[in-house]
């Protein structure tokens, strides 16, 4: 339905986060935009509950195991337009810029979220106003995306995407019960 | 671990092993085995599998814009290019802070649907693009019943009179116009008003299309059966004659949109049925005024916009809460709180000599006479004597005299000579007719409903335009709804009117968005008479009205306010008890 030939050439910029609900897990959420800001597509994973097992196996890299390679790899895998650039809020989502074509940048405060960041290759580095995180490897992509990003800004700010899924992350739950 | 060992065989493995001496290396204790040989216990780490709902989105904004670019010849590209526009931002510019966003209404059920309003950008980003574009950069709370009406197909926007809600409806008509969602719309508004709908048009969407249906009978129904504008616009008055026309049942309306739809209140009356019986998906109400006198009014409106969600036995509480998703009300109080100041000043005046007697002559023969009817007295003849008695308390009948106009005169040379304007409201004709000698220096201006439509617009036109034209004299009938005179700093209520709602019309024609400063109410009411009883009944509307529209906070502000402690001892000033609105509403 969203693969007018149209709007195929046209960017297409994906936002990922991940929502805790108390008691049920943690819910993903995957809202590819074109560049003004409309939703394109929007995906978003019932709860997934932690797992205990889990967690003693993976130890401190568990929660990037769950939102990475659990949650938002089953994320980009359904959508069915490839976004040119990812966008999350969550730093253990940096490291799906091993497995995405699309360079993953994390927008995040540096001072609360710099001790987080465990891994060596994980780097921040500013565009314009905006601090971002991502792989080592995605920086070599990162020119195309910093002008995506830089076109997007000027009409929406990119934390505001992030609103729009936890509202319907939460929606869907409402109707889901 | 014992059984771990049993089940490797490791005894097997010892024995097979023959010691070598002086072989001591610990190598030679391992057993030489065969890897494949080796159980392994396995646990499963795969991922299970992530349940995902997925929703895709035509990106329908976008779309009906390329669809004008490409259609859209040059001239307009070079007309959209060269009219003011205000809010449209630059790339330079900050994305705007406030986020309206639209939410879906209860009766959206489909997730799917939910979902497409939900995950649109907010309402300031989605009107900031290129495509649509504004003289005047909308307030927050214009984004927000824009936001609420869009969505909507059963809608009544209960704005207080001045918010703009031609605005917020034209938008989100022009929004579902732009999304496809509608593609005829028809506008039903009192007569005066249609050329001001025009207007409104020209301004807020100066790219949609927009007739007026009007002219001889074959005129109109070209216009109904073959003008292909998306929006039309009608008057009450015609829908009645024209009904044979659009109810047909090959006629079909996307959007039916009600200005002032306390006009449909009544819903036994011929226009209501008839409105009600228009064709059509989508159902707004525009009107500052839902309650007038009763309940009933608003159930006669809810006819149209719901049939049968509610009804006249439900109580105050019940019904809000029925109508709590379709009715959005907003009040000057509380969106604008900047906006200057309405004062209400309550001018108790006494009655001439030659007027008390001839009020008090009037009244004792016209009880007398209703006494004398026993049975067949009906409210028409109560009604009759309270007409008359009210024109006395304008004017002695016999004499001519008037305490009122006297101080009308005195208060309007105050208003000249500091350079303001004044609008004076009054019931009657005749009394407009017999205050304008008396206040001949400040060359009032009449409007009202004996004038002519075609003559209306250039006398408003002149008193705003000419200095030395300080007074406009309008009968609530003609003046009450949709005029913009915000120039006005000052209004008068020579009588007053039956219901609240109509007064509050009246005093916000000046009192609106644009209002210059503080807007001056003198409400002139005649001490002992029928209009300080009036007043009595008219607080009273204003209790319900409250009880139904306004928001919990309101209800709940039941403490004294400064003023009201001040009244306990009735300490007034000298021209009366003066009271801010919002209190007077609270009192």
């Amino acid at each position: 339905m969203a693969n007018d030939d149209v709007s195929e050439a046209e960017p297409v910029i994906g936002f990922i986060t991940i929502e805790h609900v108390p008691e049920l897990g943690h819910c993903g959420g995957l809202l590819l935009l074109n560049a003004i800001g409309r939703p394109i597509e929007f995906h978003c994973t019932a709860p997934v509950p932690e797992n205990r097992a889990q967690r003693i196996l993976y130890g401190r890299t568990y929660q990037t195991f769950l939102y990475c390679d659990q949650i938002s790899l089953a994320l980009t895998a359904k959508a069915k337009r490839r976004a040119d650039i990812l966008v999350t809020d969550c730093v253990e989502i940096i490291p799906l810029g091993r497995h995405s074509q699309a360079p993953v940048l994390c927008i995040s405060n540096p001072e609360d979220q710099l001790e987080t960041i465990q891994d060596p290759e994980t780097a921040g580095f500013e565009s314009g106003d905006i601090r971002f995180w991502s792989v080592e490897s995605d920086r070599q992509q990162i020119s195309a995306a910093q002008e995506l990003c830089r076109k997007f800004v000027t009409s929406l700010p990119l934390d505001e995407p992030f609103e729009r899924i936890r509202q319907a992350i939460s929606e869907a739950r409402t109707v889901a019960r | 671990m014992i059984r771990f060992l049993d089940e490797l065989n490791w005894q097997k493995h010892i024995d097979a092993c023959p010691l070598t001496p002086g072989d001591g290396s610990i190598s030679t204790w391992i057993p030489d085995q065969n890897p494949t040989s080796v159980p392994v216990v396995s646990a499963g780490f795969k991922n299970r599998r992530v349940k995902i709902k997925s929703f895709f989105f035509e990106p329908a904004f976008e779309d009906a814009t390329k669809r004008e670019s490409k259609t859209a010849g040059n001239d307009r590209k070079e007309k959209s290019q060269s009219r003011p526009v205000a809010s449209t931002e630059s790339p330079d510019e900050k994305p705007s802070s406030s986020r309206t966003r639209i939410r879906p209404p209860r009766d959206i059920i489909k997730l799917d649907d939910r979902l497409f309003y939900m995950l649109q950008p907010p309402l300031e980003n989605l009107l900031s693009g290129n495509t649509l574009q504004f003289p005047f950069k909308p307030f927050s709370f214009q984004y927000g019943g824009i936001g609420f009406l869009f969505p909507r197909h059963r809608a009544i926007l209960a704005d207080e009179m001045g918010l703009g809600k031609t605005m917020q409806a034209i938008t989100s008509v022009r929004m579902l116009l732009r999304t496809g969602q509608a593609k005829s719309v028809l506008l039903i508004c009192p007569k005066p008003l249609v050329t001001n709908w025009i207007r409104e048009f020209a301004l807020w969407a100066p790219e949609v299309p927009v007739v007026a249906i009007s002219g001889a009978q074959h005129q109109r129904q070209w216009h109904w059966k073959e003008n292909p504008s998306p929006v039309k616009i009608a008057n009450y008055e015609l829908m009645i004659r024209d009904e044979p026309v659009f109810n047909r049942p090959d006629s079909h309306f996307d959007l039916v949109v009600l200005d002032e739809a306390q006009r449909i209140k009544n819903k036994n009356n011929s226009t209501s049925k008839v409105i009600c019986d228009i064709p059509r998906s989508r159902s707004w109400a525009l009107t500052g005024t839902p309650i007038e006198n009763s309940l009933e009014d608003l159930v006669g409106i809810c006819q149209f916009v719901s049939p049968g969600l509610v009804h006249g036995e439900m109580s105050p509480r019940q019904m809000k809460t029925e109508l709590k998703d379709m009715i959005l009300r907003r009040t000057k109080d509380l969106v604008m709180k900047d906006m200057p100041p309405r004062l209400i000043r309550d001018a108790e005046l006494a009655l001439s000599d030659n007027q008390a007697e001839s009020y008090e002559k009037a009244e004792s023969a016209g009880v007398l006479r209703l006494n004398d009817m026993g049975n067949e007295m009906t409210i028409k003849h109560v009604f009759e004597l309270v007409l008359r008695l009210k024109q006395i308390c304008n004017f002695d009948p016999a004499t001519g005299e008037s305490t009122k106009v006297e101080r009308l005169k005195a208060d309007l040379d105050e208003i000249a000579a500091s350079g303001q304007k004044a609008i004076v409201f009054s019931q009657f004709v005749d009394t407009i007719d017999r205050i304008s000698p008396h206040i001949e220096q400040h060359r009032p201006l009449a409007y009202h409903g004996r004038i002519p439509s075609k003559q209306r617009d250039p006398i408003l036109d002149e008193f705003k335009n000419d200095p030395s034209r300080t007074v406009l004299l309008m009968s609530y009938g003609a003046g009450s709804v949709g005029l913009n005179l915000q120039f006005c700093r000052y209004v008068f209520l020579f009588d007053r009117w039956w219901n609240p709602a109509v007064e509050d019309q009246a005093i916000n024609r000046a009192h609106r968005i644009g209002a210059a400063g503080s807007v001056t109410v003198t409400r002139m009411m005649m001490s002992g008479t029928i209009e300080q009883r009036i007043h009595e009944v008219l607080e009273a509307k204003r209790e319900l009205f409250r009880a139904v529209l306004s928001d919990e906070n309101q209800q709940a502000r039941r403490g004294l306010t400064r003023d009201e402690i001040f009244g306990l001892f009735k300490l007034t000033t000298p021209q009366g008890t003066i009271r801010r609105s919002s209190d007077t509403k609270a009192a």
